[in-house]
């Protein structure tokens, strides 16, 4: 939480109050964009931070938005939940303009957190924090035997896939039948 | 919820980059989608290795330097014990499980079976298949084909469709036949760079290498190279006896259609004089490479004298076959290999730079290196083995506080944390029963395969005489003992396969004119061997049952 600050709505962002990490070299002002997950708080990062991100890396080029546009459109990633998002924004900030090390050891221990970064950082296009959490996904089984794996990391049986794919195209298909019906009901 | 199934397959694929072969087969064990995501994930070995001592065999698997899975397989009177350990030699690291399995045809035939199982599919190379004293090839053939038949619902037809290992290089031991026919049908040959055949030769100074002499043969219908290479652990000789050695090596004529070139690598620069002492104009081959060429024997033989900043290097080769190789030499940057700390990948330089220290940490699985001096003898060689045991030793006291976690393997039979010996005197008779029993079906088998090689396959068997060539000239690598090796006994041959022996017998290197030729040929002996077996072992089985039941009608009817 060092360099972001938590606000209340998109529409409103709050000012932040910490200064960023390259406050410490203010030569070139340096600019800043605001990102909001799906608790809506928004957070400030800088720049250089997000250069991490692939994909806000081209939306801030493709838009070319001033600070002042930044400010009041923050990016929305309604898909990330605002934990998570926070850990992405933190983690650009430490790495800002620094060579990534062979290893990261801040990573979540919890597996469903660790998945839900693996599912933020893959979308968000972060390529060496992706690595770093592909390596911790990994370390959760390895040396395991294939019931242990599945107990981990919950993979569902063959048996149990072919249950649920024909529970869902019988739903489906309820559905359609459904819809069908109504759209016939509604032409009479 | 996110999981492991929410994730993206391209994100599932970079989570199995990050884990080791073991973990991944468990992976591909938990669902087909998971096998899927597996299977389409590269995997780089960088040497799988295969040795036959008597009656047990080791499977080794190294994924780096110094890391490795191990997997030791020993008779036992209900089955096999496989004792895995993984990054260490010390016998109090490993794990036991029993499995019953049966003995009829060894251990090697299990080891093989997993070895191939595991290594054959398109997403895995292996860098070297090394193969150590391991024979019977044939009979490994013959059992893998039917289980693979019997796993496959018979879909597989032919030798030719077993699955095939992607390997890079084949690196034999001991094993004067048994590798060709392994590369032949289990080799991917389109991957398949290098065969060579490696003897060690040792000296006083016999744990550092210090010159490989290498003879290269392109084979008329090969790709790949095959290479024999002796590691000698002596300095380079004198100038005048280094172009001995090279002439007389070429001296020995190459079959028709195949190409030969010979090295010589100094390791220790000792013979780097030799370049700069010899007054012939200095060519630049390449950006790190100097090159000085001459001729002996009016223009016959090609000497090249090669120097990089990594060591010194000399090519041979006959001057009508130069250009042949003129591509080859000119990518040379280095010149000395696997042995260069700079330039070779990290794990090959580890291997070869250790490869004598095999002595010390697998005796059982490790032939005692031939020897060119007098001065090292086998008093020499015991305290040379007690101070580097030594030196273990103080290695292991000092990593004792590192658990050694045989994360590779499941902890299956959790009770076998000790070697279960074989505990009385009906268990040890038990055992040499069953050895007893195996050595005559395969020997039963090799009659029958013989017979029948007679008619219809030609297999690659030595003239003793060769054999004996081969054998001298193994312990003076620099000699040409290629061709002494390969040389096909074409002695029988039958009205029927005339045409076909007499390819045979024009190829070299025991090389079988053509795969598919080669595979039906195979597939026939094979089929034939089967059949015959069975009918041995049921024409005796009848008789054991017949005698005693005749016996006992007779003497009731004399009662009567």
């Amino acid at each position: 939480m060092s360099s972001t600050e938590q606000g209340t709505s998109s529409a409103a962002p709050a000012e932040p109050t910490t200064a960023p990490e390259s406050a410490a070299a203010p030569e070139v002002p340096e600019s800043f964009y605001y990102v909001h997950g799906k608790d809506k708080v928004v957070h400030k990062v800088s720049a250089g931070a997000l250069q991490h991100s692939a994909l806000i890396h081209g939306m801030i080029s493709n838009l070319g938005y001033t600070e002042e546009q930044a400010k009041a459109n923050p990016f929305p990633f309604e898909n990330i939940d605002g934990d998570i998002l926070q850990m992405v924004v933190d983690w650009c900030n430490q790495h800002k303009g620094k060579p990534t090390p062979p290893e990261d050891t801040n990573l979540p221990k919890q597996k469903e957190k660790l998945f839900d970064l693996v599912l933020a950082v893959n979308y968000l296009e972060i390529k060496e924090l992706l690595t770093y959490c592909c390596k911790q996904v990994a370390m959760m089984v390895k040396g395991k035997s294939p019931e242990e794996i599945r107990e981990i990391w919950m993979i569902p049986t063959d048996a149990e896939d072919e249950a649920a794919e024909k529970e869902a195209k019988k739903r489906a298909g309820k559905e359609a039948a459904g819809e069908t019906a109504a759209a016939a009901g509604d032409a009479k | 919820m996110s999981g492991w199934s929410s994730l993206a397959p391209e994100t599932k694929q970079k989570v199995v980059e990050k884990l080791d072969l073991m973990s991944r087969i468990a992976l591909g064990s938990t669902c087909r989608a998971d096998r899927d995501i597996v299977n389409s994930t590269k995997l780089y070995i960088p040497r799988v290795r295969i040795a036959k001592n008597e009656d047990d065999c080791l499977l080794m698997i190294y994924s780096g330097v110094n890391r490795f899975l191990r997997m030791e397989f020993a008779e036992r009177a209900d089955g096999v014990l496989i004792s895995r350990s993984q990054n260490s030699f010390d016998p109090k690291h490993k794990s036991f499980k029993l499995i019953p399995f049966d003995m009829t045809f060894g251990t090697s035939t299990l080891a093989m079976f997993i070895a191939v199982n595991v290594l054959s599919k398109p997403n895995i190379l292996v860098g070297t298949i090394e193969w150590n004293n391991v024979d019977e090839f044939k009979i490994l053939c013959d059992l893998m084909f039917n289980e693979f038949r019997r796993t496959n619902n018979f879909i597989v037809t032919s030798l030719d469709n077993l699955p095939k290992i992607r390997v890079k290089n084949v690196e034999v031991l001991g094993a004067p036949d048994s590798h060709l026919l392994f590369f032949k049908l289990l080799c991917n040959k389109s991957v398949l760079e290098k065969v060579v055949r490696v003897g060690i030769v040792m000296n006083d100074v016999w744990r550092n290498p210090r010159i490989v002499s290498e003879t290269s043969v392109v084979r008329r219908g090969d790709e790949h190279l095959s290479v024999l290479s002796g590691i000698l652990m002596r300095d380079c000789a004198g100038f005048e006896s280094i172009l001995e050695t090279l002439e007389r090596a070429l001296d020995a004529e190459p079959s028709d259609g195949d190409y030969v070139f010979h090295t010589i690598r100094d390791l220790g620069m000792a013979a780097s004089e030799h370049f700069d002492l010899l007054d012939v104009p200095v060519q630049k081959l390449n950006e790190k490479v100097t090159m000085k060429r001459f001729t002996r024997k009016n223009g016959t033989y090609v000497i090249r004298f090669n120097k990089s900043a990594c060591g010194f290097f000399i090519h041979a080769v006959l001057a009508d076959h130069e250009n042949k190789f003129l591509e080859l030499f000119q990518k040379q940057t280095c010149g000395i290999g696997p042995f260069c700390k700079k330039c070779a990948d990290s794990f090959d330089y580890w291997h070869y730079s250790n490869i004598t220290r095999r002595i010390f940490h697998e005796p059982k699985w490790t032939e005692t290196p031939d020897t060119d001096s007098e001065t090292l003898t086998k008093e020499s060689m015991e305290s040379e083995i007690i101070i580097e045991k030594r030196k273990l030793k103080e290695m292991e006291e000092q990593n004792k506080s590192i658990k050694y976690k045989p994360w590779g393997f499941r902890n299956i039979n959790p009770h076998m944390e000790e070697e279960p010996e074989i505990l009385d005197e009906q268990e040890a008779e038990a055992v040499e029963e069953q050895k007893r029993e195996r050595r005559f079906v395969e020997s039963m088998i090799g009659t029958l395969a013989g017979t029948l090689r007679d008619n219809n396959f030609n297999p690659q068997q030595n003239n003793p005489e060769e054999k004996e060539e081969s054998d001298s000239e193994s312990q003076d690598s620099s000699e040409d003992d290629s061709e002494a090796q390969d040389v096909s006994d074409n002695d029988v041959a039958t009205d029927d396969t005339d045409k076909e022996d007499s390819e045979v017998e024009n190829s070299s290197a025991s090389e079988i004119t053509s795969p598919s030729e080669n595979a039906k040929l195979v597939d026939q002996s094979l089929a034939k061997d089967l059949s015959y077996s069975k009918i041995v072992i049921f024409s005796f089985i009848w008789f054991i049952i017949s005698v005693p039941v005749s016996i006992y009608v007779y003497r009731a009817l004399s009662i009567i």
